[in-house]
């Protein structure tokens, strides 16, 4: 992969009316590749102030940006050539949908697949006021892209809208991502939601980018559970189709099968599953008689307590599959477990994601 | 029925009013974005150096102004070489209505800048517009109905100069005798109750105008811009 964008800056930002009062100081170094990227962390650890910095809109005090091999840290937003859709849409009121998409074009840019891509042709002639949420994202997201950009930065692009909305906001990101070749970062803090699009992620906590990495790597590092909080800690999986029964799909870990609920996948479909610690249970001996369909024999690898619970990282039997379960203190004392125990993991729900490569 | 004299005195006071509004207007923009926008050194300063025709009386700007363009002045003196000597011309009325309607012009002006949400010049500037751009295309027109407002509160007030422009240009019939000046010079003679009366009709003809073309031109810009 081709490298995109390289940072090593620092900025200070004041964080109170008054001056000298006190500043927010914050620092990045990272290498982002082409592709999509996302950028984690939790609310207010500067992933908006990041894009800023990067678009040029806020000064950075020091350092270098580089795009696409060009030091970009000295040139103003309007001359950057990087596309940014923030958080509220923000199109112009006094201009109908046709004039926002073109306000950055070229002379004689031919819009319509773009339009079409993005579904838009019944609303161009409308105003911004008459749209919905997701309409007037839409609309930014093609607005930005008109102007030709070398990368887009969306800003939490997710944010208000429902499951099924967020699914296709994201589909559509990395749909025109890849037709149009132009690289992303993409800002969350919903971990869940980026999965199925990223290829490389950034890790932000506490105004710095703590850690960088394919988005494999970054979500299996303890620094992301502890940032993102014990309730997205999880494992990561890759895994492909063996066949499909009354609506679940089965993939197969090690000869072991697990059954998920995925319509619309094919056998011999990749994908990535993301099972979160909260939703394993550990059991000493196979249960019978269970609701739950997924049972899979496991090895403890290592207990780690957090406040009043425990995380147990086990190995899939036969595999290299890292899966996590986060329990009671009271169950781990109870079932009495040490590293080198072999029991089952049960597991109530895997979220799935689709990916082409 | 109107005499020569008193038409003549309507047609002078919106002569008068159109020329000081059209000249400061472009000023007041400027002034109202610079304020609304940019940080400078010694802004409070020359915010209340805008805002004084505001608060002193007005004849103490008509007098600022005769004592500064009188030829025996520097810059009066100045101006007198180039051929210009403004004091007792209708050209120093209209200085003297544009004066005092400057900072109403300004303040409504900047108001409407300033309700401006400053992420759409944000957004303006990724999609690779300049300072230039993005003034022109986003500030300018989102700040229309504030300068209409402007435009018929400056109007309005320069229709009604009295202070400044009798001390400044001075009552002279026909060439700097506006509506109250000559108003007033009515109500000061003997018997002049019912041209004094005609007048103040007069007075308002420019009045609701001005105001009705101004709802009309606010209706239409918001017809135009929300309702589709």
């Amino acid at each position: 992969m081709t490298t995109t964008l390289t940072a090593d800056i620092r900025w200070s930002i004041p964080t109170s009316l008054s001056l000298k009062e006190g500043t927010n100081t914050g620092q990045a170094c990272f290498t982002v590749p082409s592709g999509i990227t996302v950028l984690i962390g939790p609310s207010g650890s500067g992933k908006t102030t990041l894009m800023r910095m990067i678009t040029g809109l806020s000064d950075i005090t020091a350092g270098k940006l580089t795009l696409q091999g060009q030091n970009i840290a000295a040139l103003p937003a309007y001359r950057r050539q990087i596309g940014y859709v923030p958080q509220s849409p923000t199109l112009f009121p006094h201009m109908s949908v046709r004039a926002n998409i073109l306000y950055g074009a070229k002379k004689d840019t031919d819009i319509s697949f773009l339009v079409n891509e993005l579904s838009l042709p019944d609303l161009l002639d409308r105003k911004p006021s008459s749209l919905s949420g997701g309409e007037a994202r839409r609309v930014a997201i093609a607005r930005a892209l008109v102007s030709s950009p070398r990368l887009m930065l969306y800003d939490e692009p997710t944010s208000g809208l429902d499951p099924v909305k967020r699914a296709s906001t994201l589909s559509l990101i990395r749909t025109v991502s890849r037709n149009h070749n132009v690289p992303a970062i993409v800002s969350t803090h919903l971990i869940d939601d980026m999965m199925p699009i990223a290829d490389y992620a950034l890790l932000m906590d506490n105004q710095s980018v703590v850690l960088e990495g394919s988005l494999e790597d970054v979500l299996d590092a303890p620094e992301t559970t502890e940032v993102l909080g014990l309730e997205d800690g999880g494992s990561l999986i890759a895994a492909q189709i063996t066949g499909e029964d009354n609506g679940l799909i089965e993939v197969s870990l090690g000869g072991q099968p697990l059954w998920l609920s995925g319509a619309s996948r094919t056998t011999g479909d990749h994908v990535h599953m993301r099972i979160r610690a909260r939703d394993v249970a550990i059991a000493k001996d196979r249960p019978e008689n269970i609701s739950i369909n997924n049972c899979l024999a496991v090895t403890v690898q290592d207990l780690k307590p957090a406040s009043t619970e425990t995380i147990v990282t086990m190995l899939v039997a036969e595999t290299d599959t890292v899966l996590k379960a986060r329990i009671t203190q009271k169950s781990a004392t109870a079932l009495a477990l040490k590293p080198g125990d072999a029991c089952f993991a049960l597991i109530k729900a895997v979220a799935v994601w689709h990916r082409e490569d | 029925m109107i005499t020569p004299a008193e038409g003549q005195a309507l047609w002078l006071s919106v002569k008068v009013a159109l020329v000081a509004v059209t000249v400061a207007l472009p000023f007041a923009v400027f002034v109202a974005y610079a304020f609304a926008r940019w940080s400078f050194p010694f802004k409070s300063f020359l915010n209340v150096l805008v805002h004084i025709p505001l608060v002193v009386p007005p004849v103490v700007i008509g007098y600022l102004l005769l004592v500064t363009t009188t030829p025996t002045s520097k810059f009066g003196g100045w101006l007198s070489d180039l051929g210009l000597n403004p004091s007792f011309t209708w050209g120093a009325a209209a200085i003297a209505s544009g004066v005092m309607a400057f900072p109403l012009m300004v303040r409504a002006v900047r108001q409407a800048f300033e309700s401006q949400p400053i992420a759409l010049t944000e957004i303006a500037e990724t999609l690779g517009a300049s300072r230039y751009r993005r003034f022109l295309t986003i500030n300018l027109p989102l700040a229309v109905p504030g300068i209409l407002t402007a435009t018929v509160l400056g109007f309005g007030r320069a229709i009604g100069e009295f202070g400044a422009t009798i001390t400044f240009a001075a009552n002279i019939p026909g060439v700097t005798q506006t509506l109250p000046l000559a108003l007033y010079t009515a109500a000061q003679s003997p018997g002049g109750e019912e041209a004094a009366f005609r007048l103040t009709l007069l007075c308002l003809i420019p009045a609701v105008i001005s105001l009705i073309t101004s709802e009309w031109l606010t209706r239409r810009h918001y017809f135009r811009n929300e309702q589709r």
